[in-house]
């Protein structure tokens, strides 16, 4: 990763090397800029170090998502207080896992289809809904979308 | 056995070295030491004895004492300048800290006392030596087994034991399988345990992360031959795909094994897959959704459509009705 100051945004950006594409070249007198003090480097790079750990309560079917499971922590969050959890938790189990990035937990439980329901917070909720949606219409074809 | 050049290159030098730091050394010993028969430490010290620097002269020869080589004692006489110290490049030195690192995070727990403390005691000199520019490298493995497993696989590894697995595989299908571990593998951001698969008959890559228990047996583990290039994931004769991606699915092309990629005009691409997990597929599909513009054949989208819609149907109960899809 190429952590830099964007001069467009004004803002420090991270580049992953694999997603340059094309040539490379200097522009620019050396020294043209002062080097990054050590906090400001801290700070770019605290992107990429994650936030702190949550949890997330998710409702499983018997037997399946067993990478999950062997995941579980013993936290429990509230989910009876989520409307609607108790009909989904019939027949299903209430497991907790911890995770740092909400999206990356979303791309996760995604792969297990109806196999596991995100109970709370609903901010992995929404991510997962939202990728479940958007390949629910995969099979739509592309011009009746708008992307 | 043929051993490769480099490897036997490798522990003469290390021999001349070590010879250097001690005197008469039985043949015995020093076959111990480096973990080769005496016979084959008689044709190294051969070997070395007709080695040296250009001119190659008697006295530009690597020497021994050869009286107490017909007794079977090895004594370096003249070493030609070979025993100088190791220097590693600022580069090479960064790459020894990298994979001493990386080796204690991914071990650590399943290390013993002793391997430990040789891990511990090389990053600590070499990072030493490194100074400023081991501060450049920053190692951090993804969470990679349960504490559980890892120790497991590093306790069977190093002592040679057969394995129980419990292992889930793309498809969320579990399966107990008995392995015979071979190495760990570590490739982009996964850790693999390469290892044969006594119901398979066959080598195969496990995902560490996937393996969610694992028991050390007492039976040995049998040594498999295992063909150059086992260690790399190639699946073959799998079903052709073809995704049309907006330029911000770049990231499948990082992480996937494509067979070939074609940039369009447009900044968008098309990259040609080949799946043998169809549930691999639908995972990635629904992962991307957001950028995938097309999918040949149609078939393979519609799989995962209709997946992502039995998916959304169990969130019903959850969400204000109207709202499922």
């Amino acid at each position: 990763v190429l952590i830099g100051r964007d001069r467009d945004r004004g803002a420090s950006r991270s580049f992953r090397l694999g997603r340059i594409q094309g040539g490379v070249r200097p522009v620019g007198a050396p020294g043209a800029f002062p080097p990054p003090s050590d906090d400001e480097l801290a700070d770019a790079l605290s992107a990429w170090t994650q936030g702190p750990e949550r949890t997330a309560a998710l409702a499983v079917l018997p037997d399946r998502a067993a990478a999950l499971r062997a995941r579980a922590v013993d936290d429990a969050l509230d989910v009876d207080a989520v409307p609607g959890a108790r009909d989904v938790l019939a027949g299903r189990d209430l497991v907790h896992v911890r995770y740092r990035s909400t999206w990356e937990l979303a791309e996760e439980i995604v792969g297990y289809g109806a196999a596991v329901v995100v109970l709370a917070p609903t901010g992995v909720q929404d991510a997962v809904l939202d990728l479940l949606r958007t390949a629910s219409r995969l099979d739509i074809p592309a011009e009746v979308v708008d992307a | 056995m043929p051993e490769r050049a480099p490897d036997r290159l490798l522990r003469m030098l290390g021999m001349v070295a070590y010879l250097d730091g001690h005197d008469d050394v039985p043949v015995d010993d020093l076959a111990a030491q480096f973990g080769v028969t005496p016979e084959q430490v008689l044709a190294d010290v051969d070997t070395l004895w007709v080695t040296g620097t250009p001119g190659y002269l008697p006295y530009d020869l690597i020497d021994f004492d050869a009286s107490a080589y017909e007794r079977g004692v090895v004594t370096l006489v003249e070493a030609r300048g070979m025993t100088r110290p190791l220097r590693l490049g600022g580069r090479e030195a960064v790459a020894l800290v990298a994979a001493l690192r990386a080796m204690a995070a991914s071990l650590g727990p399943a290390l013993d006392d002793e391997r430990a403390a040789v891990v511990r005691s090389a990053l600590d000199k070499v990072t030493a030596a490194a100074g400023d520019a081991a501060a450049a490298v920053d190692v951090q493995l993804p969470a990679a087994a349960t504490p559980q497993a890892g120790a497991a696989i590093g306790e069977a590894l190093a002592r040679g034991r057969r394995l129980h697995i419990r292992y889930v595989d793309a498809g969320d299908r579990t399966s107990e399988r008995e392995v015979d571990p071979i190495r760990l593998v570590t490739e982009d951001d996964r850790t693999y345990l390469l290892a044969w698969c006594r119901a398979s008959h066959g080598e195969r890559l496990f995902r560490v992360d996937r393996i969610v228990a694992a028991d050390v047996l007492e039976t040995p583990a049998e040594d498999h031959p295992v063909p150059e290039g086992a260690d790399v994931f190639t699946p073959a004769g799998g079903e052709a795909v073809t995704l049309h991606l907006a330029s911000q699915g770049r990231w499948i092309v990082e992480t996937t094994p494509a067979e070939a990629v074609r940039d369009l005009p447009d900044g968008s691409f098309e990259v040609d897959l080949s799946v043998v997990q169809p549930a691999w597929l639908r995972h990635l599909l629904l992962q991307a959704a957001h950028t995938v513009i097309d999918v040949r054949p149609p078939a393979v989208a519609h799989d995962a459509a209709a997946f992502a819609r039995r998916a959304l149907a169990a969130y019903a109960p959850l969400l204000p009705a109207g709202e499922g899809g």
